[in-house]
């Protein structure tokens, strides 16, 4: 009965067919306002208000030739993509995004352990290093030099972002028993924002989890893998078609399943309305909502980093912060006699 | 830790499942694709030039360590100047020297059970 309620979880809700809905609705609000930011309409013709131009896209290049050149890797490309966006979706059954299910069905899977924290980090960085590979895998310098330059980023910005992850995971652990679980610090982390102290340290950690989760999307200002100015399209430059399409999908779930994740972790999930079912349903929705619409916000005002720029800002800025805050979350039990 | 290891099996269960299917779904798209690519499109290019494959690959040393010897640069230089002689016993000291250190983390943390 558990291996078929997992099934359901896997593909249907919180799974690939809720997110698939969930982030094309997402990529039509990012692209609408990211277009309003710069004096344009955005989509505006496929469905109301263009709402269906996302999915238009994705179908057209999911059914358009698959151009592979000669000496580039196919097959392995198209797995590495796939298990990817396998292990990104993977995550959000850590979340308490499953909880609504309760309510309707009566049963609900999560994967919930101590320490599981872990192995969402191992999750999170499939992605990346799929990404890098099918650049390696095509023989082209731009892409060659694109994945290298995901490489360069990537020892940067994961490592600031599992920082600022583990900030919120340690101090509802530490503070409120969470046990280094996903689920359960999402359940107990609005708790964070009632005191001034880890009210601080949570903000530190939101602000640098935002900046190493922009790095992690390849948006301005950290699109240097696939600058186009300088190496056309970096690690895509060779790939059109499907694969070009399970690219854009692997992107759009890491924005998706990063946003859900900082909601949950850092700003409460559907918390203070935890019931009833809509009232918390909308409050996860707008909190979502403001995440993806600071990182747009972001994407559209600022210009892109030379490499070095980048790699600088993360390891005299972001990463410092970001070890400063899980240092001194791990301190909170010394000052909770006296604080809390 | 047992529990971990059940959890762990179930991501991996899930992230398989959807990986299959997407991949299958990937298949179906492509087979279903108007037509199948063909002449130039499956050779290399480079800023509109063809390019040979033997070439179209970069050498490895360069994709990874040319940026933070780029970004470190000064620091290395610094190190050098400060540390390096150039004679093969000094370096064996400094080889000693970490290798105290380690040892040192090791006790200093409980040692080896």
């Amino acid at each position: 009965m558990e291996a078929l309620q997992l099934l359901v979880e896997t593909l249907v809700y919180p799974g690939l067919v809720f997110s698939l809905i969930a982030i094309l609705l997402t990529q039509w609000y990012v692209r609408k306002l990211y277009a309003r930011m710069q004096n344009r309409v955005g989509p505006l013709h496929t469905g109301p208000s263009g709402l269906l131009q996302p999915l238009a896209d994705f179908l057209k290049l999911m059914f358009k030739e698959d151009v592979v050149v000669k000496g580039a890797g196919d097959k392995l490309t198209a797995g590495l993509l796939t298990v990817s966006i396998g292990a990104i979706l993977a995550i959000l059954l850590m979340t308490p995004l499953a909880i609504p299910l309760r309510s309707i069905t009566g049963w609900y899977v999560v994967i919930k352990a101590d320490f599981d924290v872990v192995l969402a980090l191992y999750l999170l960085v499939w992605p990346t290093v799929a990404l890098a590979l099918a650049g390696f895998l095509s023989p082209n310098p731009f892409s060659i030099v694109g994945g290298s330059r995901v490489f360069s980023l990537t020892i940067a910005y994961e490592l600031a972002f599992a920082l600022s992850i583990l900030t919120p995971v340690a101090l509802t652990s530490l503070l409120y028993g969470a046990g280094y679980s996903i689920y359960a610090s999402s359940i107990s982390s609005w708790r964070l924002w009632l005191h001034p102290y880890t009210a601080c340290l949570t903000a530190l950690a939101l602000a640098t989890a935002l900046i190493s989760l922009q790095c992690k999307l390849m948006e301005k200002p950290f699109d240097i893998p696939e600058a186009e100015t300088e190496i056309v399209a970096g690690p895509f430059t060779e790939y059109s078609g499907p694969k070009l399409a399970l690219i854009i999908l692997l992107h759009d779930l890491e924005l998706y399943v990063g946003a859900a994740l900082i909601t949950f972790l850092f700003l409460g999930g559907p918390a203070p309305f935890f019931k009833p079912l809509w009232a918390s349903a909308l409050t996860f929705l707008v909190k979502y909502v403001i995440v993806v619409s600071v990182l747009t916000a972001i994407k559209a005002a600022v210009a892109r980093f030379r490499v070095d720029q980048a790699l600088l800002l993360f390891w005299r800025y972001v990463l410092p912060l970001a070890l400063l805050a899980l240092i001194f979350s791990m301190a909170s039990p010394l000052l909770a006699a006296q604080v809390f | 830790m047992m529990q971990l290891l059940i959890e762990v099996l179930k991501a991996s269960a899930s992230m398989f499942t959807v990986a299959i299917i997407l991949y299958l779904l990937y298949l179906y798209a492509r087979s279903k694709a108007p037509r199948k690519p063909i002449g130039d499109k499956l050779s290399i290019y480079a800023c509109g030039e063809s390019y040979p494959e033997r070439k179209a690959s970069v050498a490895d040393v360069n994709l990874f360590v040319a940026v933070w010897k780029n970004l470190f640069r000064s620091l290395y230089g610094r190190l050098r100047e400060g540390f390096h002689t150039g004679i093969l016993s000094d370096w064996l000291v400094w080889m000693y020297v970490f290798l105290a250190l380690m040892l040192f983390i090791l006790v200093s943390a409980g040692g080896v059970p």
